[in-house]
């Protein structure tokens, strides 16, 4: 859409590319990189303002754990479930769900981005302890 | 124009009241303050309320039935800061020579909410995939834990440190004294984090200052603010290390420039222990120790009642709970009256230089959205 700011007409548009991808080497995220800035974001830029698009970067599939925990229900009602930030080449740093690979989580361990869903069903990704695809 | 200073402060006991409203706790507060600086209500030019987790306009609920004859009332939200960024405006105003008397105070009523922890808002890209307060403080604990060597029994000690001052503080209703064993034995929360290492969940409370550039009618010393900061996060999506509480060191060093004064130099601190690993790392980034020597700091006694520079002498938030409204106002309470020396069982001795720090709100690309800090002298 085209709204005014500063008596100005620009333009802006919400981003439909999607934040994850799966390739040949697994589902990966897409990180953006706005124009005119060197760093990464993860999660993507949401809109787009004007007409430069930021650029999509596909980071991962295999990141370093940077730190975990576990979460503990407060009624024990639900089984304990972990979360972690992960970081990836070249600089970018994702939070999300991390699940039980090949052994116990360890911090600066390698962990895989592997598909997932949010619980409203939507598709989505998380983490998986290891580097290598799962079986 | 005269120096503003604090001339009257009031407090609520912070527990579980449900039959009562924020606005009563509030109410309760501002007379307590307005007594403790001898002042009538009708010499109040403007207040400032800080409240994060209330309803629209808690300032004017809270003063309709106080009879303030329509004077400006600022309602202001920022996350945990909020009591502490509506004293930072407060003094602005002062200053500027818009009013000469004005009250800050800041309330919430968490008892009304649901229970556990609060959200950081509706929609957050981390919170959609499982991050709350507890989370985020845990991620910090593993990753301090692994590049400092803490230990369990170490992060758990700030906890009973807490309790300790807590059970000296007659408003700290929720706070109960617990051992090492004790901590550490309670139900994970978020590991390493135990249920007694994180503040507890619904509380309720209000906190009350008077700040006027007159001359003071109280009986208690008036305080002067020495340093007044309040920063927000910087937008990172990078691999920043989330141990090292960027925004309180940023406003820390601000604060220190402010008053020419050092960390050396400080008698207490009260600091925004929500977890046990939050003291930690503020330790650090208030500059009273070096980086990963706050367990070392811990261990040493420093920063217990009787220690170098007792932190969090009221008990902090693991005693008496997390009000992001009021917090930042009851820990300027708290050195207040520690500076004029009627605090009681937890008197800190000879203190004549106090720092408050209160940071948070968590959304994502901020590792903290929000941190106001001030430094307090008789």
């Amino acid at each position: 859409m085209d709204v005014l700011a500063g008596g100005i007409l620009v333009r802006l548009c919400r981003r439909k590319a999607a934040h994850i991808r799966e390739t040949a080497w697994g589902m990966v995220l897409v990180a953006t990189r706005s124009p005119g800035r060197e760093e990464l974001q993860f999660p993507p830029a949401e809109y787009v303002h004007d007409i430069e698009a930021p650029q999509n970067v596909l980071i991962g599939p295999v990141g370093r754990l940077y730190a975990y925990t576990v979460i503990h229900s407060a009624t024990g009602d639900e089984p304990p479930r972990m979360v972690a930030m992960v970081d990836f080449e070249p600089g970018v740093r994702a939070f999300g769900p991390l699940l039980q690979g090949e052994g116990p989580p360890e911090i600066d361990g390698d962990v895989r981005v592997v598909p997932y869903a949010l619980p409203d069903g939507a598709r989505d990704y998380a983490f998986r302890v290891g580097h290598d695809a799962p079986k | 124009m005269n120096e503003p200073r604090i001339n009257g402060v009031g407090i609520t006991d912070f527990g579980r009241f449900p039959e009562l409203s924020g606005e009563a706790l509030a109410q309760a507060a501002i007379r307590d303050a307005l007594a403790d600086a001898g002042i009538a209500i009708g010499e109040v030019q403007a207040y400032y309320c800080g409240s994060a987790i209330g309803a629209l306009l808690t300032g004017q609920r809270a003063l309709r039935e106080l009879n303030t004859h329509g004077s400006a009332v600022y309602n202001i939200d920022n996350a945990c800061a909020s009591g502490a960024t509506a004293l930072n405006l407060a003094l602005q105003a002062l200053k500027a020579g818009q009013h000469d008397t004005v009250v800050v105070f800041g309330v919430d009523h968490e008892s009304s909410l649901v229970a556990g922890p609060q959200d950081l808002k509706q929609g957050d890209w981390n919170e959609r995939r499982g991050m709350d307060a507890p989370a985020l403080h845990a991620m910090r604990a593993m990753r301090y834990m692994r590049d400092h060597g803490l230990t369990a029994a170490t992060l758990a000690d700030v906890a009973v440190k807490n309790r300790r001052h807590g059970v000296l503080n007659p408003i700290a209703l929720l706070c109960q004294q617990a051992t090492r064993e004790e901590v550490l034995a309670a139900p994970l929360v978020a590991e390493p984090l135990t249920l007694l290492q994180c503040c507890p969940s619904g509380a309720d409370g209000a906190a009350a200052l008077v700040l006027t550039t007159q001359p003071g009618k109280g009986s208690a010393a008036p305080i002067r603010l020495l340093a007044s900061v309040v920063l927000s996060g910087v937008f990172d999506t990078g691999p920043v290390d989330i141990t090292r509480a960027e925004l309180s060191a940023r406003a820390a060093r601000m604060a220190y420039e402010q008053s020419g004064l050092g960390p050396n130099e400080l008698g207490l601190v009260e600091l925004c222990d929500a977890f046990t690993i939050s003291e930690l790392l503020y330790c650090e980034a208030l500059g009273l120790c070096g980086p990963g020597e706050a367990g070392g700091l811990l261990d040493s006694g420093a920063t217990a009642l009787g220690g170098r520079v007792p932190v969090n002498p009221s008990g902090g938030l693991l005693a008496k709970g997390h009000l992001p409204g009021a917090t930042g106002v009851a820990q300027v309470v708290e050195i207040c009256q520690q500076l004029q020396g009627r605090a009681g069982q937890r008197q800190v001795e000879g203190a004549r230089i106090g720092l408050a720090q209160v940071a948070g709100g968590f959304l994502w690309g901020l590792d903290e959205a929000a941190c106001a800090i001030h430094i307090l002298s008789v």
